[in-house]
């Protein structure tokens, strides 16, 4: 008796090469563009001629000076005015712990109350100035003073 | 063999394709712009893009000025230059817009070292050119501001 010669049946395989190719391609494409750190902005109004004194019965105001933070604002009618030290002696630690525990106190007796002026000193650095913006606004998650309206 | 690679390769495609779909705008790692640090947590939207680094300032990829190389505001032409090219921006962003509304706000990204000599007349500048709002791009800390 003859047998019959089995026939043998090659499972057909994708040719994945050039996908692999590309992909590699891509990602390397991708890896180059990718910005992997963490970026927010903060919402600032320009102040226009006036917009200090369009400010609301508190009229909260912070001055970024070269020394720290001055605070000021309205009572009764009459302004007062607190000085903020930086926490060294170059003023690369900005007191932002006290502008916030300040305003926490300011928004507490007005609770109403939302927009603050940033109004920063010639010479010093940008990141005092968002310090102060970054402490004013809020404390943790409850906000303070979030409309930011800085003089150019 | 290839199977498993290329199962790993597209993860890692999407996950990049992912991460590039979320920023709205560029920010390029760049010794000349270090930001601000900052607890906020509003995530960046499109607008028309400043970027001030201690070397210049860049609006929407066009040079504008080397003022900041030197800390110093800028000169009466350095700022008409400024509110020029703004201006032009504004425009060119209106005709984009689908309903035609002349935006009203500008993203600036800028180097914390930068004094507001610098900074000032920058935000001058693109209130001057019709921008009323600014917003800033700044690196998220865990808690509080640095």
């Amino acid at each position: 008796m003859r047998r019959r010669a089995r026939l043998s049946v090659d499972t057909p395989e994708v040719n994945l090469v050039p996908l692999l190719d590309m992909v590699s391609l891509l990602i390397q494409m991708l890896l180059v563009s990718a910005q992997f750190g963490a970026f927010a902005e903060l919402e600032s109004q320009v102040a226009g001629p006036g917009t200090p004194e369009d400010a609301e019965r508190l009229g909260l105001e912070v001055r970024v000076v070269a020394t720290g933070y001055l605070v000021s604002w309205t009572v009764d009618g009459e302004r007062t005015e607190r000085s903020l030290a930086c926490l060294d002696e170059g003023c690369t630690h900005w007191p932002g712990p006290g502008l916030t525990a300040l305003a926490q106190d300011l928004k507490g007796r007005h609770p109403s109350e939302r927009q603050v002026v940033i109004d920063p000193d010639p010479g010093v650095p940008f990141e005092g100035v968002v310090a102060a913006m970054d402490a004013v606004r809020s404390a943790g998650k409850a906000p303070l003073f979030p409309d930011l309206v800085v003089a150019p | 063999m290839l199977a498993a690679m290329v199962d790993m390769m597209i993860n890692i495609l999407l996950f990049l394709l992912q991460l590039y779909g979320n920023s709205a705008i560029t920010i390029q790692p760049n010794p000349d712009l270090e930001l601000a640090r900052s607890a906020a947590r509003e995530q960046v939207r499109w607008a028309v893009s400043v970027v001030v680094s201690r070397n210049a300032v860049r609006i929407a990829d066009n040079d504008v000025g080397a003022f900041p190389a030197q800390n110093r505001a800028p000169n009466e032409q350095e700022y008409q230059r400024l509110v020029d090219v703004l201006r032009v921006q504004r425009s060119a962003a209106q005709a984009r817009a689908r309903d035609g509304v002349a935006p009203k706000e500008v993203v600036v990204q800028a180097d914390k070292r930068l004094s507001w000599d610098v900074l000032g007349p920058v935000m001058r500048a693109s209130s001057d050119a019709g921008f009323e709002n600014v917003r800033f791009v700044v690196a998220v800390t865990g808690g509080d501001a640095d």
